[in-house]
């Protein structure tokens, strides 16, 4: 036996050591991801845990109850405490390989020269602190150097572009600064580093690979990169630091994608950004996510007012606006409908709930849509409605769908990241932010009982087939012994395997045909594009 | 039933029957127009696009709006969103979508002298608590009590600014009975070491105890910004005050001015009644910082006191005092003014310059036009009030004026150091400025066998002095730079 095989032996019969790292999720937060981090950490006993999660401040108490498999568990602050005051130089070599990090982003093709940059960071963080080194004033003048470089007012297309400040400057610097705090930590001493998310989750799984060439294992449930676009909103910055840190922000999902071993997005859809964010297709190996089907039953019992659930964080990307505007158009046709939110906003979210409420009240929804915050049982919060809404306008493969679908209800959701593939027919997609479409097909699921007894059974069967947890872990263990050099024996689920249950969805079809597509207006030519999001592509199943 | 669509209906060079929902369909040329009339039917998806940092960034706003890979493809004739939002990228022009403002910090107003007043007023009432009880004698009450209230004052507001940091409210009111307990246990182990020394009764204690306990109280509510509630707090104990001129005597007074102080204390407190109690952590950084404040609070009480102290020995009086400490206290006021006006000023620098030298020049100017403020209306207040000690021929007024004008600026660049975030500096400052003054007080003790109250003003004077020049020293290259200042409030 070889000393490798003889390692991976040792790791099949003793478990791996496993650093988890996550940002701003498991284990403080609420959601989706971090419903998956439990589920993981719970499903893979075995294996040990070391839980690096990046959170905002520090002194935040965990809200998940850590599973007896977690070794240990680390937090990476970004805010809170900087040094005060700023050093007048950054040691020798920091400021040369900063510089250089940062005069990368203004390069097109500057990626490279980016990655390396991190690692010359890396090594020279092991050697001195670098905490509040990078304050100076040559910092300062670097990212100046690239904003101005970046918004070139000879270029037809920033003639109009804002001069770059020096507090636009100051700011992009505090914020690079911050965001690479996880990468000056000691780096973990594990078998392997999965990282939950790209973008700043990796940071620490990079500094593993360099220092212990430890390998990394990359899930993507929403796309980093395309979140922080959606976030670093025109509304909130500068185009200067926008600018700045968007292509810090895709530099570094790019250095995620070099150094990880393998990359799982939560959906096949969500290949395209991978890839296009120059991933290898080759690395890639989409992993949905999977429901305990032993939580979650179904109910023939149905309130007694026409209600819609929505459930889930409270969260610009989970528009909770259009969700509103949708039942204010529901409520016109069905005045006795009654709308109920689940979940509860993030400190950082708080302002947003408070922009929600107040639409709500601009609305006059009054008490028929009602902001119930936390649920202890989500499985009671799905029954609580006869359908259930998602909104989202950027998703991975949404906890939220896949649970309403196991539990049998009948969903209406956007046409974002792995929905289409989750429903696969089973349910109402309709295109993100239309309030208007969205209120369509819930009118037509409420008054309709048979149709939503026929879309939630065919919902139910799909998950119960396609998406269970114990799928979704043998895949994630298979995947753990391939990259640690254990030989994977566990059944694969290849891309575009995912199937529909054609009698159900047939018979689905036909009843919505109908019942509602038939009235149609025929003089609008759109119907193509809307037939086309409501009963969608997969109908009878892409089978192989 | 109709379904309304939002989008402009196609136009010929669109796509047609055949190829609508063929998603398989690939044009590479695409349909740039159609594409471009369906954003342009959103105004909000136009500002994104426009208002993009690269083709990305347009390609995750097409998704959120409905434009799928699959859309844009048997729809548009596109590869992919990545390829249709490299068109409208390279199509549509830039638009500036300014960012919602950001709060500036604000310019010091006229309401800052007010502030300046709450610390200043109290020293009158605590005129009338020593008249009453007859406390004349022991001259350190005052100096003891603001001495260690000072120090924790300053340690609980760094611990205090912490939490805020951390969103952590909870905490406020654990915060605020621990900087009152904290400052009512060091004020009376302070009190009886003095009194065993200098002499006193326990009343002299329980006085400085009380005294400690309301500063801290009511920096509690400054910190709070619960000016409005500690005016209010205020009001007998200035009723009583204007009271003991003629009609009530110092003794009834004194109840006015007891009942100020317990109201004070009690609006400090209020929120420990409301409020869960949560232990708070702090981090070991922060812990050493609410350390090094406590000096600095300490060195600042040390300083006002040793000017307490030689002054009322100099002039067998405390008139003296009183008119040469006028000046300070009329302008701690202006002090809160001239520094909010500096972080506004170099804010507003800050926005609006893209240039380094630039900013560090605005700021220099911006620091010199406070510093020239303060120093100009402390030197006009400092000459009336030398004039008023001429009229009523009281004894070494010139030189202590002279001394608390300078420890005066002192504290006011010790302010500006300590909010710019040099407190190392400050502490700095304050190594020099003791080691001057201990170094001429000793001086005069080896050569005279005592220390002369005169030669006492005069070490404070020179390590007033010495503590500005160190400032100046200390200041090149720090309060010109941007990490000193914040560009929003």
């Amino acid at each position: 036996m070889t000393n490798d095989a003889a390692a991976s032996s040792d790791h099949e019969s003793q478990g791996l050591h496993i650093a988890l790292l996550s940002e701003g999720t498991y284990p403080y937060h609420p959601g989706g991801v971090s419903v998956w981090c439990d589920q993981l950490i719970r499903g893979m006993a075995p294996h040990r845990f070391s839980v690096y999660s990046i959170v905002a401040l520090s002194g935040t108490e965990p809200t998940w109850e850590l599973p007896a498999n977690v070794v240990d568990l680390h937090s990476v602050c970004l805010w809170g405490d900087l040094p005060t005051s700023a050093p007048s130089s950054a040691p020798p070599g920091v400021q040369v390989a900063f510089n250089r990090l940062v005069s990368s982003l203004a390069d097109p093709d500057g990626r490279l020269d980016f990655l390396e940059a991190l690692h010359q960071l890396f090594d020279l963080s092991r050697e001195q602190p670098l905490f509040g080194t990078l304050r100076t004033s040559s910092s300062l003048e670097a990212v100046l150097e690239v904003m101005k470089a970046m918004t070139p007012r000879e270029h037809s297309r920033y003639s109009a572009a804002p001069v770059c400040t020096v507090a636009d400057a100051r700011l992009a610097l505090d914020l690079i600064e911050r965001q690479l705090r996880p990468l000056f930590e000691p780096p973990p001493e594990v078998d392997l580093c999965h990282a939950t998310s790209n973008g700043l989750a990796i940071l620490p799984g990079l500094g593993a690979h360099w220092a212990h060439g430890t390998p990394l294992v990359l899930s993507e449930h929403g796309i980093y990169l395309r979140e922080r676009y959606l976030s670093y909103d025109a509304s909130t910055y500068t185009f200067a630091v926008r600018g700045v840190m968007l292509s810090f922000f895709k530099y570094l999902t790019w250095a995620g994608y070099q150094v990880a071993a393998a990359v799982a997005p939560g959906s096949e859809y969500n290949c395209l950004w991978l890839e296009a964010n120059g991933c290898d297709p080759e690395r890639i190996r989409p992993i949905y996510n999977g429901v305990d089907a032993v939580n979650f039953i179904r109910s023939s019992a149905e309130p007694d007012v026409p209600t819609l659930v929505w459930l889930g964080r409270i969260d610009p990307l989970k528009d909770v606006e259009t969700l509103l505007h949708t039942f204010a158009k529901v409520r016109r046709m069905m005045p006795g409908a009654r709308l109920r939110i689940f979940g509860t906003a993030s400190k950082q979210n708080q302002g947003y709930l408070e922009l929600c409420e107040s639409l709500a009240r601009s609305l006059e929804l009054g008490d028929s849509a009602t902001f119930e915050g936390h649920v202890e049982s989500v499985l009671d919060a799905y029954h609580a409605g006869h359908i259930v809404l998602l909104t989202s306008i950027s998703e991975g493969f949404p906890y939220t769908l896949i649970e309403a679908m196991a539990s049998g209800k009948a969903t209406v959701a956007t046409d974002v990241g792995g929905v289409r593939e989750a429903t696969g027919g089973a349910g109402i997609i309709v295109p993100p932010q239309d309030p208007e479409r969205m209120a369509e097909a819930c009118l037509i699921l409420l008054r309709d009982a048979s149709l939503r007894e026929i879309v939630g059974r065919a919902a139910r069967e799909r998950i119960l087939s396609r998406f269970t947890l114990e799928q979704s872990l043998a895949i994630f263990g298979d995947l753990y012994r391939e990259v640690t050099g254990g030989i994977s024996s566990a059944p694969v689920l290849e891309r575009h395997q995912i199937r529909t249950d054609k009698e159900l969805l047939e018979q689905f079809v036909m009843h919505l045909v109908e019942r509602s597509v038939g009235q149609l207006d025929p003089s609008d030519e759109t119907h193509e594009l809307n037939s086309e999001h409501w009963l969608l592509d997969g109908v009878g199943g892409s089978s192989p | 039933m109709t379904l309304v669509n939002r989008r402009p209906q196609f136009e010929s060079g669109g796509p047609s029957d055949s190829d609508g929902d063929a998603p398989h369909l690939v044009r590479l040329a695409g349909d740039a127009r159609g594409l471009l009339d369906w954003i342009c039917a959103d105004p909000k998806l136009v500002d994104h696009c426009a208002s993009a940092v690269d083709s990305m960034e347009v390609a995750a706003r097409l998704e959120t709006f409905g434009l799928s890979a699959r859309v844009v493809s048997s729809k548009f004739g596109y590869p992919n969103v990545f390829a249709a939002a490299e068109v409208v990228f390279d199509t549509i022009p830039y638009i500036d979508v300014k960012p919602k403002a950001q709060p500036m910090p604000p310019m010091g107003r006229p309401f800052d002298l007010l502030r300046g007043a709450l610390y200043a007023i109290p020293a009158v009432f605590f005129s009338v608590i020593i008249l009453s009880f007859g406390l004349g004698r022991h001259w350190w009450l005052l100096p003891v009590g603001l001495t260690v209230s000072w120090g924790t004052s300053q340690a609980f507001s760094v611990l205090g600014w912490s939490m805020r940091a951390h969103n952590d409210q909870r905490s406020d009111s654990l915060l605020a009975a621990s900087s009152m307990f904290t400052t009512a246990v060091f004020c009376f182990v302070a009190a009886l070491v003095v009194r065993s020394i200098l002499g006193g009764t326990m009343t002299c204690v329980a006085v400085t105890v009380s005294l400690g306990v309301y500063i801290s109280a009511s920096s509690i509510l400054i910190f709070h910004s619960a000016e409005r509630l500690l005016i209010l707090c205020l009001i007998p104990a200035l009723v009583g005050s204007l009271l003991s001129l003629g009609v009530l005597s110092f003794r009834a007074a004194s109840w006015f001015v007891v009942a100020s102080a317990g109201l004070v204390v009690i609006g400090a407190l209020g929120s420990v009644a409301a409020d869960r109690w949560r232990r708070p952590t702090f981090s070991r950084d922060v812990r050493r910082q609410a350390l090094k404040f406590l000096t600095y609070g300490v060195g600042c009480g040390l300083m006002t006191s040793s000017v307490v102290g030689f002054g009322t020995a100099g002039a067998k009086a405390s008139g003296a005092v009183a008119i040469a400490a006028g000046p300070l206290l009329v302008t701690l006021g202006l002090m809160e003014w001239q520094l909010r006006s500096l972080r506004s000023r170099t804010a507003a620098a800050m926005s609006q310059t893209s240039d380094l030298a630039h900013f560090s020049r605005q700021a220099r100017s911006a620091l010199a036009r406070s510093i020239t403020t303060y120093v100009g209306s402390l030197a006009v207040i400092s000459a009336m009030a030398g004039v008023v000690a001429a009229v009523r021929h009281v004894a070494m007024a010139p030189l202590l004026i002279l001394t608390v004008d300078a420890l005066g600026i002192s504290f006011f660049l010790a302010l500006i150091f300590v909010s710019a975030g040099f407190i190392d500096r400050v502490l700095r400052a304050w190594l020099v400025t003791f080691f001057v003054m201990v170094s001429t007080l000793l001086a005069d003790f080896i050569s005279t066998g005592h220390v002369a109250s005169d030669v006492g003003i005069l070490a404070v004077l020179l390590a007033s002095s010495a503590a500005i020049v160190t400032f100046i020293v200390l200041a090149r290259g720090g309060l010109t730079s941007p990490f000193t200042y914040e560009s929003r409030s």
